[in-house]
């Protein structure tokens, strides 16, 4: 599994993989999908690193080394290009596997006292939130509303809710129950996570989980496993186009 | 000499493991998706899931792995070897609480720290000021401290516990190994790198550059360009030498977390003790490998399974210890460090939660 080679071939080879990394994160930045894979405060550093790696390749290449035999390993080699097979060949896939347990669980912790709360040092979309009839919760702060939402349901009681999301649904749910949801990036896709509200509606079996939906309804407070959680009563869920963005980013 | 980082010696059977380890993994994925009956009913493709989650550890560490190196370079070419030694001396005294304010203003994950972590070690900065800065900084830098505010709105205990653990953790660990090895007289980098990096005034912390002995970074006579683009390549090097750890690494914690979702913790937390829970929740900390901006808002889900103290340890143990940073380490530092650094990590961690589920969240029932 392995043999001997000049030196300068094998920093080629390390060249090779550093030039096949950069481009593939040029091509996600360029194409935007990026943001399938990482949060998008990360967009500028994959940038610079990329100009970075173009620097770093020049130098190697450029750099003379002595002209002696070293053995060296394919193991290594082929452990490098692995990430490059799978990136070249393969399109982002995210599927939670959970349904709706965890939806309640990615937003939630334990609520403070409901209702009372001053609106010292809380973000002005929340508040109008908390003070509107009606809440709509578009991307930018989808997650900050929903936030306070489980955090403080009581002021949410009774409120007309919209949001644009995808459905999840067991086969063993009530055909009445499902979640309504969209899934939310903190760093990478591998820390995904669906954020949402579990909705009662008469013909949830008949939806569809590939498809988007825009959600109307009304928030109703309920008490799962004993912790006070807002759900929604749907009116409708109609079909809707995918979002500009499938995922949900919190502002950090 | 760049055969380093190629291997120039003959293949050992145990480097297989590099092939088999990720393999394994991938198999096992595998064969979940299509044994299992309660996952299969959601008709998933588990590899491309698997796939999309090791792609995105990896692009998300990219940035940072270069930088980490970049920055080590740096040190490498323009410090000289004793430079660090006569500013902060032999003594912890002073290089711990300078590590403490290096760790505070490095805003990056481990994916750098353990870089320049190995390259301080190098240039011989005390031991205790060297782990401490390399478990801190993933830990009370400003980015984590912003998005722990942000996971927990509600809570700033979690905040002021998880900065005073990030420092109090790191500060014993490194006394500690300091006086274990002023006894045993041993170092904390790998032997290869010692021998390797002996040889010149600069040295070199990486144990895998491919510059020859004869072209050394002590030739500070060289021109500045000429100096830049030798650190350039040594990054380039550097990177490609710790890269292979960081790709089993990411193929680790991505099949974990393709196979377990991290609700499954969740599910055992319920009825336990504070002990127990805390046990849980290092154990997933160590397993998920999550990284230290992000971790905040997965420990956030754990509360509805688990007490708050627990949590705690989630998001502290994860960013000193985990899958992906001990294999980081490997080609850095001896194994008998890892291991103790891992051991003293995991028994600090466990120490202070217990105490601040006494002193502050009432308790450890």
């Amino acid at each position: 599994m392995s043999k001997t080679i000049s030196s300068n071939a094998s920093r080629i080879i390390g060249a090779l993989y550093i030039t096949g990394f950069a481009l593939f994160v040029v091509k996600l930045v360029i194409t935007g999908d990026a943001y399938d894979y990482v949060h998008p405060r990360f967009i500028p550093f994959l940038a610079g690193s990329a100009v970075l790696s173009a620097l770093i390749v020049i130098a190697m290449i450029v750099k003379t080394g002595s002209a002696h035999q070293t053995r060296f390993s394919f193991i290594r080699v082929i452990l490098l290009f692995i990430p490059l097979l799978f990136a070249f060949t393969m399109k982002p896939s995210i599927v939670d596997a959970t349904g709706e347990e965890r939806i309640r669980s990615a937003a939630s912790s334990s609520t403070s006292p409901q209702g009372t709360q001053s609106t010292t040092g809380i973000a002005q979309p929340v508040i109008d939130a908390r003070k509107s009839s009606a809440v709509n919760l578009d991307d930018d702060h989808f997650f900050m509303i929903l936030q306070d939402m489980y955090d403080n349901p009581a002021f949410y009681d009774g409120k007309k809710i919209s949001l644009r999301g995808k459905v999840m649904r067991k086969k063993s749910s009530p055909t009445d129950e499902c979640a309504a949801v969209r899934m939310l990036m903190t760093c990478c896709a591998a820390d995904l996570q669906p954020v949402g509200f579990e909705c009662r509606y008469s013909d949830a079996v008949k939806l569809d989980r590939s498809k988007w939906y825009d959600v109307r309804g009304t928030i109703r407070l309920a008490v799962i496993d004993g912790d006070t959680i807002p759900v929604i009563q749907a009116d409708e869920f109609n079909e809707a186009a995918k979002p500009k963005t499938e995922y949900i980013y919190p502002i950090m | 000499m760049i055969e380093k980082y190629f291997g120039t010696q003959r293949l050992p059977k145990k480097n297989l493991r590099y092939i088999i380890v990720p393999a394994a993994l991938i198999l096992s994925v595998l064969a979940m998706s299509t044994s299992s009956a309660s996952l299969a009913e959601y008709d998933l493709s588990f590899l491309a899931q698997f796939g999309t989650f090791f792609l995105s550890i990896l692009i998300q560490a990219f940035p940072f792995l270069l930088a980490g190196t970049l920055l080590s370079s740096i040190i490498g070419e323009f410090v000289p070897r004793h430079a660090m030694e006569h500013l902060l001396g032999k003594s912890p005294i002073i290089a711990v609480p300078a590590s403490i304010v290096c760790a505070f203003l490095f805003p990056v994950c481990d994916c750098a720290s353990v870089p320049v972590a190995a390259r301080l070690a190098d240039k011989n900065v005390p031991p205790a000021a060297v782990v401490t800065f390399m478990l801190a900084s993933p830990i009370i830098n400003p980015v984590v401290i912003l998005s722990t505010m942000y996971a927990f709105p509600e809570h700033r205990s979690f905040v002021w516990s998880r900065i005073a653990i990030g420092i109090l953790v790191p500060v014993l660990a490194g006394l500690i190994i300091q006086k274990f090895l002023s006894h045993s007289g041993v170092g904390i980098l790998s032997p290869k790198d010692n021998e390797h990096h002996a040889h010149d005034e600069t040295g070199c912390a990486c144990g895998h550059c491919e510059h020859d002995h004869d072209e050394t970074h002590a030739d500070s006579n060289a021109s500045f360009v000429s100096r830049i683009a030798r650190t350039l390549a040594h990054t380039g090097e550097e990177f490609i030498k710790v890269s292979p750890y960081i790709i089993v690494g990411a193929a680790v914690s991505a099949s974990i977390q393709t196979a377990l979702p991290k609700d499954v913790f969740a599910s055992f937390g319920g009825g336990t003790g504070i002990a127990v829970q805390t046990l849980i929740m290092m154990g997933a900390a160590f397993l998920l490998s999550v990284c230290s901006t992000s971790d905040a808002f997965i420990a956030r889900g754990f509360l509805f399974s688990f007490a708050p103290a627990p949590i705690i340890a989630f998001i502290t143990a994860g960013p000193m210890i985990d899958i992906k940073n001990v294999l980081m380490m490997t080609p850095y530092f001896r194994k008998r460090f890892i291991v103790l650094l891992a051991s003293l990590i995991f028994i600090l961690v466990f120490i202070s939660i217990m105490i601040l589920s006494m002193t502050v969240f009432g308790g450890v029932e």
